[in-house]
């Protein structure tokens, strides 16, 4: 093992992570015969030390009682106030989103037939949903934020979190970006979101996607369009997380 | 019932309470507020702050739980990633709580490279008394910028898996491992830094906890 691998784990080391029984034993070897990862070792467990006696410092406490009391208060009204609604079981909930899905494809089709109607004779439309591309929609997004400030350019961790916007020729624009010449999908949650984690002020970034960077979201990826790019609207909120990322088709006379 | 309740997953108090059960709801807020406190606690260092985000959380349960998704992460991950938005906004609106550094994204001033920081010695508590310690530590700690100081407190203090605080912060499990490294780099730097001082003022004692 070398410094560099041994400082990547001497953190895990320390506060006993779980990790492979051989490369604990590699690293111990190590720092049994380096000094300096040895100092380094014996830094990292007197800090988790002090990370314990913090941890486990009784003065740190917890809410106080009186909070209780007004929560509970809270819940009680809430419950006389109005009914608590009780959540559709699963099985109810995925008829109803099959329901959904296909009144919108049925949504998405009359779109596609108005649209090439009313395109130019000579215009060639761009088959986004060729290649397993996700299926473009021309419902609205539920949930859009207005742009709020730029991405916070601090640290690589942030970058590497915000790839999705910062990759190749981003382009700031108004938040309400689709217009009569474009086709958006709904937004697929990138990150756990609900209303009680919603967003309350973020951006949305108007990006062009590689297929790559579909593959890493997760999402499916063009098989057939490797050197093309894909337009993308990323909701990234105020901490520089990407949140939500919908796909745009733009008519090719447009362009 | 009450030990009933006490058995019961965080899932089924949730849908107790959600069905208007408000017993349900005490043992979900007896089993989890403690944590939430703490973590927001830890992360404005105000006790204020830490109240009222608690408080936030629990009604944003009230409200909106029957919105939670299991398939999305646990019911505890839920609860700490609504934290975590409230802290932060309420960070953002009232900065003045934390003393946050100007100089840098570590707070400056301290030597850097592993060379120098090990020059400054392995064990910094070393004179130090456990209250002493515990009080070094959370400065530190909140001297750190907030993605720093949030891995630091799901996963060092919190005892949350990389993989539960990735769900919290919605990042992968990669960023998480990286940023509590880097997390712990400046720390032990700061520690180091400060040692001179903090163990003059009180030479022979020695760290309680150790």
């Amino acid at each position: 093992m070398f410094c560099r691998d041994f400082e990547k784990i001497a953190g895990d080391l320390s506060a006993g992570r779980l990790m492979e029984a051989e490369k604990r034993e590699r690293a111990l070897l190590h720092a049994s015969e380096c000094s300096a990862c040895a100092l380094q070792l014996n830094a990292e467990r007197a800090l988790e030390a002090g990370l314990r006696a913090l941890a486990e410092d009784a003065e740190e406490g917890e809410a106080p009682p009186h909070l209780k009391l007004a929560l509970r208060a809270a819940f009680d009204r809430q419950v006389k106030a109005a009914p608590v609604p009780v959540p559709a079981p699963a099985r109810l909930r995925n008829l109803a989103l099959r329901w959904a899905a296909a009144a919108a494809l049925v949504l998405l089709a009359v779109a596609v037939a108005l649209l090439s109607r009313s395109a130019p004779p000579n215009s060639k439309k761009e088959d986004m949903s060729s290649g397993g591309n996700p299926a473009p929609s021309s419902i609205p997004a539920p949930r859009e934020q207005a742009p709020h400030s730029a991405i916070e350019p601090d640290n690589q961790d942030r970058k590497n979190e915000t790839h999705v916007a910062k990759n190749i020729s981003t382009k700031r624009r108004a938040a309400n970006v689709a217009d009569v010449n474009e086709t958006v999908t709904d937004y697929i949650p990138l990150t756990y979101l609900s209303d009680a984690t919603a967003l309350e002020s973020g951006m949305v970034l108007r990006v062009e996607l590689p297929p790559s960077a579909l593959i890493a979201m997760g999402l499916p990826a063009p098989a057939d369009q490797t050197d093309s790019r894909v337009k993308a609207d990323v909701v990234v909120s105020d901490d520089g997380v990407a949140r939500a990322v919908r796909f745009v088709r733009q008519d090719s006379a447009r362009r | 019932m009450a030990k009933t309740l006490s058995l019961s997953s965080d899932e089924e108090l949730l849908r107790l309470m959600l069905a208007g059960d408000g017993d349900a709801f005490e043992a979900l807020y007896d089993r989890r507020q403690r944590g939430v406190y703490r973590f927001a606690l830890r992360m404005s260092g105000s006790a204020e702050i830490a109240e009222d985000v608690t408080h936030d959380v629990f009604i944003a349960l009230m409200r909106d739980g029957h919105q939670f998704d299991p398939a999305r992460g646990s019911v505890a991950s839920y609860l700490f990633g609504i934290a975590r938005h409230r802290t932060l906004k309420r960070l953002r609106r009232e900065r003045s709580f934390v003393s946050m550094s100007d100089d840098g994204e570590d707070g400056g001033g301290a030597p850097k490279g592993l060379d120098e920081k090990l020059v400054a010695g392995a064990d910094p508590f070393a004179d130090l008394t456990r209250t002493e310690t515990i009080d070094l530590v959370r400065q530190a700690i909140l001297a750190l910028p907030e993605h720093y100081r949030e891995v630091v407190a799901l996963c060092s203090l919190g005892e949350m898996s990389y993989e539960q605080a990735a769900s919290v912060i919605g990042c992968p499990v990669g960023t998480v491992r990286s940023r509590l490294n880097r997390a712990r780099e400046i720390l032990v730097r700061k520690l180091s830094a400060v040692k001179g001082p903090a163990a003059n003022s009180a030479p022979n004692s020695a760290m309680a906890a150790r």
